[in-house]
């Protein structure tokens, strides 16, 4: 019993979103009965059964584990008490107008979920654990699980938050689907905090594709809008194209190793190469294994000359989606990206690899940059930044490893890993998540008085809402990387990782895409306050909440380009932890 | 063709008699990992084979529908270099693990995007690559 | 030639035929029927590797399941204008057909030669089956996947249900 107990609690997060996802299910579906009298006796009733559960499962935790206390549950009774009160209010006062209850469920399910990560992630890194390998090492709940889990509850809560504002939720046809919406919102994050932990091939397919799927239709959800249907369609589309690919380069790396997990294939992979047992034949099956592998999470991080879904697929989804894939599914992607580099970095084809993604960044954050200088609609212009940025943090990923080559026989080799490569794409990670979400809610407290996205109808907008408007010069700044915010210390310390890597030309590359990125983050400030006040064709009223919301996120923005000291300890453990692979 | 028959016969066993711990005469798995046996080359070569024509498919159609299908030929390729490995490994239970799960995820793959496609056509617009035409920039 | 080869050949013929005609049919159906023969050869080979029982899921699961959802896709979508643009497929086909054969050369150099230095494990004994079904639900093997697997299949068609419906308004 003991050993299920260790395994069920490192996954504790994700078994209380998986909690969530059924409270909000069983709530709405409670909402949509005929006798909505009835409702209240069957809350009372789960909300005891529930207790009682918890209760049990409490006291066989105290015997399995003796360092916790009676009182370790008291969080999930809280948050549980809460939802029933919620659930009672609505009931019995706001019936018809509570379009924020399901919302709230999620906002208090993220909370819980964050309280369970912190216990777990003290522990990790107070060095408790040692050992981490969880569910017949199907997971590692090491420093880079904890940190990018973490960045997706972070990423969970503002998107559920964002979505309780979003007009198209609350008014017309779309207001039924938020109960669906919210389902794959949290499906899609629970895919992704999976995947950032797994080290086997299986699972990080399973993983992979859960995270893909549930956004997928997340962006097909705004039912009688063309738009949101084509963008799903397409996503689907390509979407199952790449991890086809993906999945084609697993199997020729199961049949070339015969092993699933990561640490086996490397193992099998070194002993080979030291062998020199990789010849022509083997050798291109192993590139294409590995560059078919690649695909998959090129896609994801939407990396040319995979990026080409970007654009159309944030602007045709719901704007809280759009929210969601550019911050949590980019930051989970890069995650396992983070975890195949280091474990396959320096094996067999690896240094050659690296060598070709480094020319893939390079691409990308001058294809990115350059597309958005023409874009009209502001969504659209946020996907090809989104592309720009994939482009800056695969500098981070080719840093990793420092590359040497041999001037006589021209043979490449990887060297040791360079911790400070992930310790930037991981700061440039939590960077880019508060900004962007930030970003993206100053984009619909915007869309939801003016109905449009385009930058010619926010003109003059920042003197109607000047603490919104200033959130948003804070993000655009931290975007383009201006000190003293958050995205200039991710783009230092991805700089410095380069140079150390001795990729001085990617970071000239990087630093002239810096100064192109100006131009079009400086339109969107200027139609926000170089305008003319009267230019602005709606009154703003209310929207504290969310204004507050908002302000909270600059501050981070600003806070972490101020004290970035802190996080970055952090990470150069996580980084350090990888070392031992 | 005994392998074949040894197949079926569970199926068409009469009640819980014929169930799995009942010794078969000659078990497929026996067949398989004998001596003798197609050899894995071949079968790499099959799936290689296969899962060019889905990406051509993928390329060359434009009906969506049929662009779904060929990315099934993809997978099931997939499956097949999965369980040619997993064969070679004395029948290892991983790669069979897998590919169940893969048939399981093609499935829901299918489903989505046959969701996506009908709530596309719903906005009265065609089923041909080029309707899907209202995001451009 | 033996018995093995000569199923081995006919699977393939059948499995090539159809992902042929799903190709280049001129009509959606006949694709539909064309996949399956392509996953029934599929299932073939699954019987001929020793996965009886995946055989007996591809053909439930694909020719039950996917091939009627595809049929009904077709039902759901208008006709299909059927066009095929040949010079397309000329200029698709080559690049195609080279990087298979590129990659059936290096497969066939490999012969003998996959899981080079491996140690095998131990052969599965009569049933593998038992052997897959406990790994499913193994907690040290993949009962987790498993698990997630179950809640994915939860939350996606909960998701696609509520896509593919009519409007909310017209349903009630």
């Amino acid at each position: 019993m003991a050993d299920y107990f260790r395994d069920l609690i490192a996954i504790g997060p994700e078994l209380i979103l998986c909690g969530t996802l059924l409270v909000v299910l069983l709530v709405d579906l409670w909402r949509a009965g005929r006798d909505r009298a009835s409702v209240w006796w069957i809350a009372l009733i789960v909300t005891f059964v529930s207790c009682l559960a918890m209760v049990q499962i409490g006291s066989l935790y105290h015997q399995a584990e003796a360092k916790v206390d009676g009182m370790a549950l008291l969080p999930e009774f809280l948050a549980l008490a809460s939802v029933y009160t919620l659930v009672t209010v609505c009931e019995s006062y706001y019936r018809g107008r509570d379009d924020w209850l399901l919302g709230t469920i999620v906002l208090i399910g993220t909370a819980l979920a964050g309280y369970r990560l912190w216990d777990l992630g003290v522990d990790v890194f107070s060095g408790l654990d040692q050992e981490t390998a969880y569910w017949g090492a199907l997971i590692e709940g090491d420093g880079l699980a904890i940190f990018l889990r973490a960045l997706g509850l972070f990423t969970l809560f503002f998107c559920a938050l964002f979505a309780i504002f979003y007009k198209p939720f609350l008014k017309g046809i779309n207001r039924n689907g938020v109960m669906e919406w919210l389902l794959c919102l949290i499906g899609a994050t629970l895919g992704g905090m999976f995947l950032v932990q797994t080290t086997n091939l299986l699972f990080l397919f399973l993983a992979l594709e859960m995270m893909s799927l549930c956004s997928y239709l997340q962006a097909g959800m705004l039912k009688g809008d063309r738009r949101s249907a084509e963008a799903g369609l397409k996503y689907v589309l390509y979407g199952s194209m790449a991890s086809a690919f993906m999945l084609f380069g697993f199997s020729l790396l199961y049949a070339f190793t015969g092993e699933l997990n990561f640490p086996a294939i490397r193992e099998i992979l070194i002993g080979l190469s030291a062998d020199g047992a990789i010849g022509d034949a083997e050798g291109l099956l192993l590139w294409v294994a590995i560059l078919g592998s690649l695909t998959g999470f090129a896609y994801k991080i939407s990396a040319v000359p995979f990026h080409f879904w970007t654009p159309d697929v944030y602007e045709g989804s719901p704007t809280p989606t759009t929210a969601f894939l550019a911050a949590g599914s980019k930051a989970f992607s890069f995650g396992i990206l983070i975890r195949f580099v280091v474990l396959l970095g320096d094996v067999g084809y690896g240094a050659r690899i690296l060598e070709l993604l480094a020319w893939v960044a390079a691409l990308t954050m001058t294809y990115g940059n350059l597309a958005a200088l023409r874009q009209s609609n502001l969504k659209r212009l946020f996907a090809y930044s989104s592309i720009a940025h994939a482009g800056y943090m695969l500098m981070g990923i080719v840093a990793l490893f420092v590359i040497t080559k041999d001037t006589t026989s021209g043979q490449l080799t990887a060297g040791s890993l360079n911790v400070d490569g992930a310790k930037a794409v991981l700061f440039y990670l939590l960077a880019y998540a508060i900004m962007n979400l930030g970003a993206f809610g100053v984009l619909i407290f915007l869309a939801n008085r003016t109905g449009s996205e385009e930058i010619a109808d926010i003109h003059g907008m920042g003197w109607k809402a000047p603490m919104v408007g200033g959130t948003m010069i804070v993000f655009l700044l931290s975007l383009t990387g201006v000190p003293p915010t958050a995205g200039f210390f991710g783009k230092y310390y991805l700089f410095v990782a380069a140079i150390q890597s001795g990729y001085g030309w990617l970071v000239v590359v990087a630093g002239l895409n810096t100064v192109i990125s100006l131009v079009y983050y400086f339109r969107i400030a200027k139609a926000l306050f170089l305008r003319g006040e009267e230019e602005a064709f709606v009154e703003i009223q209310g929207g504290k909440v969310f204004s507050l919301a908002l302000l909270f996120l600059a501050l981070l923005t600003i806070y972490f380009g101020i004290f970035a000291g802190g996080a970055t300890e952090l990470l150069q453990e996580v980084g350090t932890s990888l070392q031992s692979r | 063709m005994n392998c074949l028959s040894s197949l079926l016969s569970p199926l068409f066993s009469m009640g819980p008699a014929m169930s799995l711990s009942t010794d078969l005469p000659l078990s497929l798995q026996e067949a398989a990992s004998g001596a003798q046996h197609v050899p894995t080359e071949w079968l790499m070569i099959l799936a290689a084979l296969l899962f060019a024509l889905g990406t051509l498919g993928f390329l060359i159609r434009r009906n969506l529908i049929i662009v779904f299908m060929s990315i099934e030929l993809m997978l099931n390729a997939t499956n097949l270099t999965f369980l040619a490995a997993a064969r070679d490994r004395n029948l290892d239970p991983n790669g069979q693990v897998y590919a169940i799960i893969v048939i399981a995820l093609a499935a829901v793959e299918v489903a989505v995007g046959l969701a996506l496609l009908i709530s596309l056509f719903r906005l009265k617009v065609g089923i041909d690559v080029e309707d899907a035409q209202e995001l451009k920039g | 030639m033996d018995t093995l080869t000569l199923m081995f050949l006919l699977i393939a013929t059948i499995t090539i035929a159809g992902s042929l005609i799903t190709l280049w049919s001129k009509y959606v159906v006949h694709s539909v029927f064309g996949l399956m023969l392509a996953l029934l050869g599929v299932a073939g080979f699954y019987v001929l590797l020793g996965a009886d029982f995946l055989a007996v899921t591809q053909i439930v699961v694909y020719v039950g399941g996917v091939l009627v959802l595809y049929l009904f896709g077709i039902m759901l979508t208008p006709p299909d204008r059927a066009e095929r643009n040949v010079k397309l497929i000329v200029f698709c086909s080559l690049p195609a057909v080279a990087g298979a054969m590129y990659l059936i050369g290096s497969a066939r150099a490999m012969e003998g030669k996959w899981l080079p230095g491996k140690e095998l494990p131990p052969p599965p004994g009569k049933h593998l089956i038992h052997q897959v079904g406990h790994s499913f639900l193994d907690k040290d093997q993949y009962l987790l996947a498993f698990e997630l697997a179950s809640v994915l299949l939860l939350v996606v068609l909960v998701g696609a249900v509520y896509i593919a419906r009519r409007r909310w308004e017209a349903s009630e």
